[in-house]
């Protein structure tokens, strides 16, 4: 939105639009990218959500299909033929939603990057802030803030009760979990895993996003449905297909960092391209074109205009990437 | 993906089935705690790069 320029609102202003046409009319088509992106990621991760299925949903005898799946396999005998069955079902659902994102975003043109300078303008919603402010607000009180103080109110106490007697606070907790050392190892190993995730994931799915959107390769809308091919796929059963793979492969990379590296890139390629791709689909050809014909050669046309007006989209893919691998709950370590 | 290759979220998620629920919230703080500070100076970072984008 910060790459938008406010002239093609203020026009829509000027000609008489009231602002909620020209958010409808303007604002929202140039963001579709972005949105939809959004939006199918959104999806495919609740498709394939894991842990709080499993912590909130399993007691209760309330199953989605990932915990399903891990019934299947984690009963005595497993039932794997069962559960890839199930897992392979999703990818049609999720073929024909990236099927309909690629013709909504084919259709049209999303360019709001340009030879053009502008400022960005910030706009005044008047009395309506103090609503929106308090919307948001209460999203964080109830998402963010409520959590996170039961989980304080409990991890202070021995045993987590509503009212607690002073005897009951103690400290305990915290030093137990400091002194556990899987839970140390496995911290330094999620740190690193989203380090490395994401720096080496952003030189990947740079390159890979503009492939698809910006090169003239043949066959660049194939390599997009081999891309999101990782998003139908829930992790659970991609976690379970990569270790029966590696477990025979003879390079021997199961049972370290490295195959969950590797796992980890793949996972989140979707992630990663998609978010790269909103931005890179804003960015008028032609500024890479008018390089071209000063005689830039390819890798100094990338380095000096590509990479520069990426650089927004680069940096919270980065984000995005560490966050999801270090937040990531698919039992890909199990 | 074998024993030597642990995880945090996992960990915690065993940890929930394995041990009382008030460990499992200190290692889900813990972990929260290390997110946010990674975040923290991750965000100044891209603050910095973002003012100035193109030079």
């Amino acid at each position: 939105m910060k790459s938008m320029d406010p002239a093609l609102e203020e026009a829509s202003q000027i000609i008489g639009a009231s602002r909620l046409r020209t958010m409808l009319r303007i604002t929202l088509p140039l963001v579709i990218p972005g949105v939809l992106g959004a939006a199918i990621f959104v999806f495919a991760e609740m498709l394939g959500s894991f842990a709080a299925a499993l912590v909130l949903g399993t007691p209760n005898r309330y199953y989605v299909i990932t915990t399903a799946i891990y019934q299947l396999v984690q009963q005595y005998p497993p039932k794997i033929q069962v559960a890839a069955a199930m897992g392979v079902s999703l990818f049609a659902v999720m073929f024909f939603m990236l099927f309909l994102y690629r013709r909504i975003v084919m259709a049209g043109s999303y360019v709001t990057i340009t030879g053009k300078a502008f400022r960005p303008r910030v706009a005044d919603v008047g009395p309506l802030r103090y609503m929106l402010l308090g919307v948001c607000v209460l999203y964080l009180l109830a998402a963010v803030g409520l959590p996170l103080v039961t989980l304080l109110y409990a991890s202070l106490q021995k045993i987590a009760v509503a009212f607690p007697t002073a005897e009951n606070w103690t400290l305990e907790n915290f030093r137990v979990a400091m002194t556990m050392n899987a839970v140390r190892s496995a911290l330094t190993n999620s740190l690193l895993l989203g380090f490395g995730t994401a720096t080496i994931g952003v030189v990947l799915m740079g390159l890979l996003a503009w492939l698809i959107y910006r090169s003239r390769l043949p066959g660049s809308g194939l390599i997009e449905y081999v891309v999101m091919f990782p998003q139908a796929v829930p992790r659970l059963v991609f976690a379970f297909g990569l270790m029966c793979a590696w477990v025979v492969f003879p390079i021997p990379i199961y049972g370290t960092l490295w195959l969950l590296l590797l796992a980890y890139l793949t996972v989140f390629l979707p992630l990663g391209v998609r978010t790269i791709a909103g931005v890179m689909l804003q960015i008028d050809k032609s500024l890479e074109e008018c390089a071209q014909m000063c005689g830039a050669p390819w890798a100094f046309r990338v380095r000096t205009v590509t990479i520069p007006l990426l650089m927004p989209g680069l940096i919270a893919a980065w984000l995005l990437l560490f966050i999801a691998s270090i937040a990531s709950s698919a039992p890909l370590s199990c | 993906m074998g024993p030597h290759s642990k995880v945090i979220t996992p960990s915690i998620v065993e940890s929930w089935f394995g041990t009382s629920s008030e460990l499992t919230a200190a290692l889900a703080l813990i972990q929260t705690l290390v997110v946010a500070i990674a975040m923290i100076v991750l965000v100044a970072i891209t603050r910095r790069v973002g003012a100035h984008p193109i030079d």
